[in-house]
């Protein structure tokens, strides 16, 4: 999956389950929680689909707002967490 | 489903709407409780200002006006519940002055408790408010909601609105996020795989089904209610902040260790000391708002979910918090909206609710809020925990809204003061181990363990011998003892025993005799007693039925210098010298002045039951001894001479008390010797009625009748050796109220009775009478594993101290060393015995008990180290690894785990079919795959339904047809779809008497909703129905069926009615209908119903009960078969278990009974379920759950959890009572009397002993009383990931123990022989006698074939028919050929036989009697 798949899939995910009633579409460089779209429940479920999905696992510490901020930082983070699996095995 | 109903009922004209799952389970649990207030969310905002009222007024109208949530009502039509949003609210808030009033702050709570506690209409208004003025500064804002339209968020919502709304009125009408959006949002979304996932990861967790909690040693009331108290702990700021700065973020972390997880790691922890669980699972509501739009939004929106964390023993604050945090990521993670249901709500006791909303000013006034409790909850909630901080002053309020039932106000204040030492605790040492939290506060302390343990006295003598020489000295012409015709005064008894006592000194030529006693009952074996402690030693009893292995260890271990036994009967070859005490040698007089015992030698070493697989000797001392007798005579005897029966075993403690009290009190023992048989003796004693006091166990009590206990003389009973229940003790005081009845309590190994309590049916209502306070000098503590006395009210270890307690056990060091310990509140480094028996402190002060903690158990008052079992069992040399447990005659869980079912659809292996290949894929299955294609052809869709009915004429009353409804989930569903479809019913249930209430309320329901006609029929034949049905078929189920069935076909005949529906699941249909046809070829749907109807021909016409006691004119001609027709609803529509519950949920008025435990409509289920599982060693269940499996509409897992039923046997009893069945009892009776069984499961090694042999080898080894009444052989010992044994996964020995259940008969012959191999492999049972029944082995037809053919290449010819005809192997060895025979054809070795198609009559006959079989729905 590349980046921008891995975009589409993040905002996809958040913007069904996350973004209830809301009505302006996400963009990815949305500021996710400086702006409170999301919030801890939100991060959460977000960490949940991408562990079920992307098999990646978040540990506490990089649940930060650096990693967390726009769907694109996000999905960023998550290229190199998968990269950092697949040369890990 | 694909023929889901369309949604019409929503309606976007009518702005109605479907509710939310969440308002839903508000709406079942109000349902369920429609007088109760339960649901009332009652604020006060209480305004420290001058309101304007008028504008607040017109302020709070328009905030009515644009928010939907508040005027949203709620109806039902036909029952199910819908939400329809008012265009507008009249005078929704009313103004109150109280400023006139004497106190007006009183005026205003007693204002708000009334509003707060009044029911809503709920289809005229969801919220009532108010603006109450106390003063001219001072008002409160009362506001009223249900939860159905608010929650703990909204709250603030609403708040906050009201006060913007207030600070800045327009005349613009305000617009705010509407909840009805959500509502159609939580609809839609229960397409998606989000919520489909969720539901399911709910549903199984909700199904790993907790230990439920219990809360300071209450049960669990009998009656669920929704009378709550609420307990607040309002937290200063210095604590609040506290708590804060325990989870002050270290790091940036957005998923930050939060106040929300350490309250709950807190709660844990309480929860954790104070109900002694270490699994914990409890609810949490998720606030569910993850959009910034629905967290504007005003409405429910909270989920509940369930929340689960194991706790180990070394947990600390800290690594709980860890714990918790991973927790509570896992919940939130998957809170998808829609996904609590009730049944979650329902499944756990306790819940956690931190509300994190804080209110802010109102305008510029300081405000205080108040949540108003409406004195209910929810009735399956004990406790509830809320926490908030609303007024956002940095104080924490915690709410606990507390089970009345469950906690009056002592254990309440309990649950407070633990809760705050516990929060106390984690603030002073996060790190501190929980175990380890001191919950016993100093005055508490005090009392349990000094006040409550003082109890120090000195006795005038410390030995016995000195009390009874008093007596003697005294009045030496008393009686002492009565031994049938001999009588000896107390001045004979002293010469006698010192005239003994010399011969044992001059035999052994040494003092301090120790002797082993092996006399009964007698005058002699008193003498014997005193005689040997006169030397200055000890005795050892042995009673006279002790195998002879045990009394020669016995003798050895205790180092016996001597036997004192009779001549005529000793125990055996011994070097030691054997003296009968009825021939005494009289050597040099005696003298009392060579006495030479001292208070700390020992008295007796008595025996008990020992883990090594030996009995272990507990040495008592004479101090303990005297202590004991002396406290005892004058409790019992308080002055007076008091006269006692010897009447138990000599080898059994409680034998001391009638031994010893009597003689120190001037009073005799009178003596019933040994009958025989135990327990009978007893009888005897009451009968004769010829003494004051009788010491007996529970057991022997009960075996007591109240004309045994309309007694003149024997004024008081002392109950010791077992728990006493209070029923009994109750029973026993209403027969004979003149009796004073002792419990007393005490091990062994403190000396006979450490602990008394005067029963007194007025004050001990729990179910075990107490056990009272320690006697004279004795303490008792209930500790926990570091021995740390335990709080109030939490269960602990019992241990002793003070004098009573034993020196050691002989030649045992390690054990004494672990048993008895250095009391750590003794300066003078007295021991602790640690009993292993389960207790704790009630709120009074009393101690509870409750029962070993251990495996070491007390049967029938024998105490037993199921150790000592499995260690003599092991020594017999062809077995391996042995457990002996212990199984409880009362409840069990006939669990179908261990069966080892088949790995596609779980049936287990001795089922009919059960059999199983190589890969463990049973033979049903194999056919299952060779012959579902024609079930598709026989299963048709709605519309081949519908053609049934259509042109079709009403019937004369208007109907189009009867339905068959039991008031379960399915026949439900399929009586709505139904009338879904425009038809017409009359819908016919059976009262079999057993019908829960719970059903009957959902049928009632169901009709008034859809307006239908129901006929509740009823018959008094339905016992013997019930019993026939036992009998033929070791279930309940068939009985019903045929009478529904004849009843039905009756009814529908009357009425001029043609067609009658069933609500058979395609599993039935499959297991009762189709199997067997399709098995002997007939396949074509035609054939197939031609076929089904004369089964069902043959069914009514086959006699039996039926034709006695039910209406069975009608079959005897064609007619009927010709008129009416039998139709399966679900032939025709294909649903799965969820989308059914799901639409009932929506749909219908029906409530899960909550009286059934799993079946959802009857109460005899259980007892069907224990005959079937007991009589044929399989559940009833688990071929139609196979079905249901195959068929895809079960889990293998799902299936196999709704087999594991759990069984109050007591019940069952009662129940067959009723019905007049007595069932076939099994290797040991397991329905002759209550209490515990022993089972010893064993693997033997290469040669398989025969239980025979084993019962032999036993015998000679062990006391009958330690004997197993089940021996269970297994192929190995199922262990546990650690290499332990898993005793969940042993098979339930009841279920074994009937497999033949007639005596074991072994072959005579060859033939025999060769059968019996082949039975074995292929009825995979492993012992096979010549007399047991095929069919009660778990034959059927497939396992027939596969014999037959197996039997052929043994030459051994037979056809099916025979096997059937003859059913034993004994019989069918009578007609076989043993020629062979190549001509025969058909028959060939494999799972899936083919036959001739013709239909022979006994598979008609096993076609016919499983016609019938309709499953009862669970």
């Amino acid at each position: 999956m590349n980046e921008s798949e891995t975009r589409e899939a993040l905002k996809g995910f958040i913007t069904s389950q996350i973004l209830i009633g809301e009505t302006t579409p996400l963009g990815d460089e949305d500021e996710l929680l400086l702006d409170g779209i999301i919030d801890s429940l939100g991060v959460t479920r977000v960490i949940g689909f991408i562990e079920q999905r992307f098999g990646v696992e978040v540990p506490r510490e990089e649940a930060t707002v650096e990693n967390f901020r726009t769907v694109s930082i996000l999905a960023g983070y998550l290229s190199r967490k998968s990269s950092e699996t697949v040369g890990g095995s | 489903m694909k023929d889901s109903a369309p949604p019409i009922w929503v309606s976007d004209i009518e702005r109605r709407s479907n509710l939310t799952r969440a308002q839903y389970l508000i709406w079942s649990g109000q349902e369920l409780n429609p007088d109760t207030p339960l649901y009332n969310m009652a604020v006060a905002f209480h305004i420290l200002g001058a309101v304007d009222v008028p504008r607040f007024v017109s302020g709070f109208e328009s905030l009515v006006a644009g928010t939907d949530a508040m005027r949203m009502i709620f109806e039902s039509e036909k029952s199910v519940p819908f939400s329809r949003v008012l265009e507008f609210v009249p005078e929704p808030i009313s103004v109150v002055d109280l400023s006139a009033e004497i106190d007006p702050e009183r005026a205003a709570r007693q204002w708000i408790e009334t509003d707060s506690r009044a029911q809503f209409k709920l289809d005229e208004q969801t919220f009532r408010s108010a603006l109450l003025g106390l003063g001219e500064n001072r008002f409160i804002w009362y506001l009223n909601q249900h939860h159905l339209t608010t929650d703990g968020w909204s709250v603030q919502v609403l708040y906050r609105r009201m006060a913007e709304i207030y600070s800045s009125p327009t005349d613009e009408r305000s617009e705010y996020p509407e909840f009805r959006f959500y509502t159609e949002y939580e609809r839609s979304s229960r397409d998606t795989d989000a919520y489909r996932n969720a539901t399911n990861l709910w549903a199984e967790k909700t199904a790993e089904t907790p230990t439920p909690l219990s809360f300071y040693g209450i049960d669990p009331p009998t009656r669920a209610t929704t009378r709550t108290d609420r307990w607040k702990l309002h937290l200063d700021f210095e604590r609040s902040n506290r708590l804060r700065q325990l989870v002050a973020n270290d790091d940036n972390s957005l998923t930050p260790l939060s106040e929300y997880d350490l309250a709950t790691t807190l709660f844990l922890a309480y929860l954790s000391r104070a109900t002694g669980e270490m699994s914990l699972s409890i609810l949490t509501p998720v606030h569910n708002r993850p959009s910034r739009r629905l967290k504007s939004t005003a409405g429910l929106f909270i989920e509940v979910l369930p929340y689960a964390v194991t706790l180990d023993a070394h947990d600390t604050f800290r690594s709980l918090l860890h714990k918790a945090t991973i927790e509570s990521s896992y919940v939130l993670s998957h809170t998808v909206p829609g996904t609590s249901r009730a049944e979650i709500n329902r499944s756990r006791s306790v819940l956690i609710n931190f509300i994190n909303a804080s209110l802010g000013p109102f305008a510029d006034f300081e405000v205080r809020t108040d949540w108003i409790h409406p004195g209910h909850g929810d009735a399956d909630h004990a406790v509830r925990l809320q926490i908030h901080d609303f007024d956002g002053t940095g104080e924490y309020v915690f709410l606990f809204d507390l089970d009345a039932e469950i906690f009056d106000e002592s254990r309440a204040r309990l649950l407070l003061e633990h809760f705050e030492l516990m929060l106390d605790a984690m603030l002073s040492d996060f790190d501190q181990p929980i175990a380890g939290v001191d919950l016993l506060p100093p005055p508490q302390a005090d009392q349990l363990l000094k006040q409550f343990n003082d109890t120090e006295e000195q006795w005038h003598h410390n030995t016995i011998l000195d009390a009874i020489r008093a007596r003697s000295s005294a009045d030496g012409e008393r009686v002492a003892v009565e031994d049938g015709d001999r009588s000896i005064t107390y001045a004979e008894l002293e010469r006698a025993s010192d005239g003994l006592a010399a011969v044992l000194r001059q035999r052994c030529r040494k003092s301090k005799v120790r002797a082993a006693i092996y006399l009964d009952r007698s005058a002699d074996y008193l003498i014997a007693v005193l005689a040997t402690l006169k030397t200055g030693g000890s005795y050892v009893p042995i009673d006279t039925d002790t195998p002879a292995e045990r009394v020669s260890y016995i003798v050895e271990d205790s180092g016996a210098d001597l036997i004192i036994a009779a001549k005529s009967h000793h125990p055996g070859p011994s070097d030691l010298p054997v003296i009968d005490p009825s021939q005494p040698a009289m050597p040099e007089p005696f003298s009392h002045h060579d006495l030479s015992a001292v208070p700390s030698d020992p008295a007796y070493v008595l025996y008990t039951s020992g883990s090594t697989g030996q009995p272990k000797g507990v040495v008592v001392s004479h101090l303990a001894l005297a202590n004991y007798v002396m406290w005892a005579q004058r409790e019992y005897g308080a002055g007076d001479s008091v006269d006692f029966p010897l009447y138990s075993s000599v080898g059994f403690d409680l034998t001391i008390t009638s031994m010893f009290v009597p003689l120190v009190t001037g009073g005799r023992v009178v003596v019933y010797p040994e009958t025989g048989e135990g327990g009978l003796a007893i009888r005897e004693v009451f009968r004769e009625d010829k003494v004051d006091v009788v010491k007996l166990t529970p057991s022997h009590l009960s075996v007591l009748s109240p004309n045994d206990l309309a007694t003149q003389r024997i004024r008081k009973l002392i109950l010791g050796g077992e728990d006493l229940k209070t029923d009994l003790a109750r029973a026993v005081a209403s027969a004979a109220p003149g009796l004073t009845i002792y419990n007393e309590y005490g091990p062994t190994e403190a000396t006979v009775g450490c602990m008394i309590h005067r029963f007194d049916p007025e004050r001990d209502k729990a179910m075990s009478v107490p056990i009272g306070r320690p006697i004279a000098n004795s303490r008792v503590y209930i500790l926990d594993h570091d021995l740390k006395p335990t709080p109030v009210g939490v269960v602990g270890e019992l241990c002793i101290a003070g004098v009573g307690v034993a020196e050691e056990y002989l030649n045992r060091p390690e054990l004494t060393a672990e048993q008895f310990v250095p009391d750590p509140r003794d300066e003078t480094g007295g021991l602790l015995y640690r009993t292993g028996d389960r207790a704790r402190w009630d709120t009074n002060g009393a101690i509870q008990f409750l029962g070993r903690a251990d495996d070491q158990v007390k049967i029938r008052g024998h105490r037993i180290e199921l150790g000592e079992i499995e260690a003599v069992l092991v020594g017999h040399p062809d077995i391996g690894s042995v457990l002996v447990d212990v199984v409880s005659a009362e409840t069990t869980v006939m669990s179908s785990r261990t069966d080892g079912g088949c790995v596609r659809c779980g049936l287990s292996k001795n089922a009919p079919g059960g059999h199983q290949d190589a890969s463990g894929v049973c033979a049903t299955c194999h056919f299952f795959d060779e012959f579902r294609h024609h079930a598709d052809g026989y299963f048709g869709d709605l519309s081949d339904f519908a053609e049934i009915f259509m042109d079709k004429p009403k019937s004369p009353g208007g109907q189009d047809c009867l339905m068959l409804l039991s008031g379960g989930k399915d026949s439900t569903y399929a009586l709505y779809q139904l009338v879904e479809m425009g038809l017409q019913p009359l819908v016919f249930t059976l009262d079999n008497g057993f019908i829960s209430e719970g059903a009957k309320a959902n049928m009632r329901r169901a009709c008034d909703d859809l307006g239908l006609e129901l006929v509740v029929a009823a018959t008094p034949g339905m016992n013997a129905m019930f019993a026939e049905s036992l009998s033929t078929f070791s279930n309940v189920c068939q009985g019903c069926f045929k009478t529904i069935y004849t009843l039905a076909l009756n009814l529908a005949a009357d009425r001029g009615i043609d067609t009658v529906i069933t609500g058979l699941s395609r599993g039935q249909i499959f297991e009762t209908r189709l199997a067997d046809l399709f098995r002997i070829g007939i396949t074509d749907p035609s054939d197939v119903d031609q076929a089904i109807i004369e089964a069902r021909k043959a069914y009514h016409r086959s006699g039996g009960v039926a034709a006695e006691v039910l209406p069975c004119q009608i079959f005897e001609t064609e007619d009927v078969f010709e008129r009416v027709r039998v139709v399966d609803f679900y032939r025709y529509v294909d649903v799965g278990l969820s989308e059914v519950y799901s639409f009932l949920s929506d749909r219908a008025p029906w409530v899960r009974p909550s009286d059934t435990g799993r079946s959802t409509n009857c109460l005899i289920n259980a007892t069907g379920i224990f005959v079937h599982k007991t009589e044929r060693g399989y559940h009833n269940y688990a071929v139609p759950y196979a079905w249901d499996v195959r068929l895809g509409h079960k889990t293998r897992d799902a299936a196999l959890d709704e087999l594991d039923d759990e069984i109050d046997v007591g019940q069952v009893r009662e129940t067959l009572d009723e019905i007049g069945y007595r069932m076939s009892d099994g290797d040991a009776g397991i329905n002759r009397g209550p209490g515990q069984r022993l089972v010893a499961y064993y693997v033997p090694i290469a040669a398989r002993p025969t239980k025979g042999e084993l019962r032999a080898f036993l015998a000679h080894r062990l006391p009958a009383y330690m004997s197993p009444s089940f021996l269970v052989p297994l192929e190995e010992m199922p262990l546990t990931r650690n290499g332990k044994i898993d005793r969940s996964r042993l098979p339930d020995p009841r279920a074994q123990a009937t497999r033949s259940t007639g005596e074991f008969a072994t072959p005579r012959n060859d033939i025999e022989r060769e059968l019996v191999e082949i039975w074995q492999s292929v009825l995979q049972v492993d012992e096979i006698g010549i007399k047991d029944n095929f069919f009660e082995l778990g034959g059927d037809s497939i396992i027939n074939v596969q014999i037959v053919a197996r039997a052929r290449k043994r030459d051994i010819v037979f056809s099916p028919r025979d096997l059937f005809e003859q059913r034993t192997i004994a019989n069918l060895a009578q007609v076989v050929d043993t020629k062979p025979n190549f001509e025969q054809e058909g028959v060939t070795e494999s799972p899936i036989p083919s036959i001739d198609p013709g239909i022979s009559a006994e598979e008609l006959a096993g076609i016919v009697s499983r016609y019938g079989q309709q499953a009862d729905e669970k």
